[in-house]
């Protein structure tokens, strides 16, 4: 009899488990279908636009706790109908918690347009960084938008004890001058003239970006503030907190970037 | 004998297993490391499940309870850690000879995640203040109730469902951070257990 009321409660918890308010764990790893992959799925998206020579996207970050802000921002870009594709410059979540990362996706699948995204320092804490690498996928990756090739690269060295990061062979690999495309732009939370980006790196990292000339912008957040500036030669974004309530347009065109403008919701 | 196949389950399983609380003066008799029940948890925020010893006083009103959790890889681990819960169930209500409820259970946990991604207070690389909360500790407040029956079933003389409702501290951050977008309901998780009282 113990037993069979045993396997009764456990078949009545696994049938439970179904339920969203049965949370195993803050830091388990989403199993949802429509939480996999996500990068994937709006790359695929954004390969089935037709780009034009001219085009604009929408930069945001840090969303992290300000919720309330960061679904306000889903309507704001949706308004635009010059953003073709959205980029999202890392730290989605506070602390790297299942329940954040499902509840700003539900929010990002409003978005009109793809949203595409880096890692950001609060997204690996705990077990977020297996979180962001099953939702979304690959920290380090690369598409193309037309002639304009975006390099998405984790940034965050102070998150990785034993390895370092970013990845600069990677890096130098990928803005190698092929005939698919004429600019790049490196998307990455950290910038590289911050204390949390490895210092010895930062140097190499401007090498690589400057080689080639072909590297146009360097998209960053981090720092909870906007900036647009020239860094030892380097044009230098940074997008704002959410908290603050704007994103960063980016306009480019075939002389490269055309237009950089913060937009307020 | 009882005793001796509780106290060897104990042993034997972690999970614990202490005599039967027939009467106080059996109750004085039992050390206090016997455990009285073994309790096994579905969610809660602790694991797919979670099961350990628990121990009761005042006839059960309080408990105190060490659960050992576990979410699996299909249920999006693997992780493992271990969980503190004490609560108190002031009334018990006896529906018949059998059966009994519950109705109120109020209680705190304190849950630690194992592994080095986690910390307790963050790691020296990072400068001060960059992180002032623990990844590997959350803290909680729970409610529930349960119904049971006082039936012998092999070394279990009373064995009981619950159901509680709880919520951790950084779920009711986010809930208060964000009053438009995430009500209170979305700072509130479901657990069920059971209690195998021995």
């Amino acid at each position: 009899m113990a037993w069979r009321g045993a396997i009764a409660v456990f078949l009545l918890a696994a049938g439970l488990s179904a339920c969203d308010a049965f949370r195993v764990h803050p830091y388990a790893v989403p199993q949802d279908e429509w939480l996999q992959d996500l990068t994937q799925k709006n790359l695929a998206k954004i390969a089935r636009i037709d780009p034009p020579e001219t085009f604009s996207s929408a930069a945001f970050g840090d969303s992290q706790r300000w919720q309330d802000e960061t679904s306000a921002v889903v309507p704001s870009i949706n308004g635009d109908r010059d953003v073709l594709f959205a980029v999202h410059v890392g730290d989605i979540t506070e602390f790297g918690l299942n329940q954040e990362y499902v509840w700003l996706n539900e929010y990002f699948q409003g978005l009109r347009v793809p949203l595409v995204t880096v890692i950001g320092n609060h997204d690996l804490l705990g077990n977020g960084g297996a979180i962001y690498d099953s939702v979304y996928g690959p920290r380090n990756y690369t598409f193309h938008f037309g002639r304009t090739k975006f390099v998405m690269l984790d940034s965050n060295s102070r998150e990785y004890e034993r390895r370092l990061v970013p990845d600069l062979a990677w890096l130098e690999r990928e803005l190698l001058p092929e005939p698919t495309w004429d600019r790049a732009i490196v998307v990455a939370h950290v910038p590289f003239d911050d204390d949390d980006f490895r210092r010895e790196l930062r140097e190499p990292y401007e090498a690589i970006v400057q080689r080639h000339g072909n590297v146009i912008l360097s998209l960053h957040g981090h720092n909870h503030a906007f900036r647009d500036e020239l860094i030892d030669g380097i044009r230098l974004v940074q997008a704002d907190k959410m908290e603050n309530r704007n994103w960063t347009k980016i306009t480019v065109g075939p002389e490269g970037i055309l237009d950089v403008q913060r937009v307020f919701f | 004998m009882r005793r001796l196949a509780a106290s060897a389950c104990a042993l034997l399983l972690a999970t614990g297993a202490g005599a039967a609380p027939a009467g106080q003066e059996e109750e004085a008799e039992r050390p206090f490391w016997i455990p009285d029940a073994a309790q096994i948890q579905h969610a809660g925020n602790l694991g797919w499940i979670a099961l350990g010893p628990a121990w009761a006083w005042w006839e059960r009103r309080i408990h105190l309870a060490l659960l050992f959790s576990w979410v699996p890889p299909f249920a999006g681990g693997t992780l493992t850690g271990v969980a503190g819960k004490v609560s108190i169930w002031p009334m018990e209500l006896e529906l018949d000879d059998q059966f009994f409820v519950r109705p109120l259970e109020l209680g705190a946990v304190v849950h630690y995640t194992f592994g080095e991604s986690y910390f307790i207070r963050q790691p020296d690389r990072y400068p001060a203040s960059y992180y002032d909360y623990s990844t590997a500790v959350r803290v909680g407040l729970l409610a529930g109730a349960s119904v049971g029956t006082a039936r012998d079933l092999w070394i279990v003389d009373r064995s009981e469902l619950y159901l509680e409702v709880g919520t951790t501290d950084l779920e009711l951050y986010l809930h208060l951070r964000n009053p438009e977008t995430r009500p209170l309901t979305d700072a509130l998780h479901l657990a069920a257990g059971v209690l195998l009282w021995f």
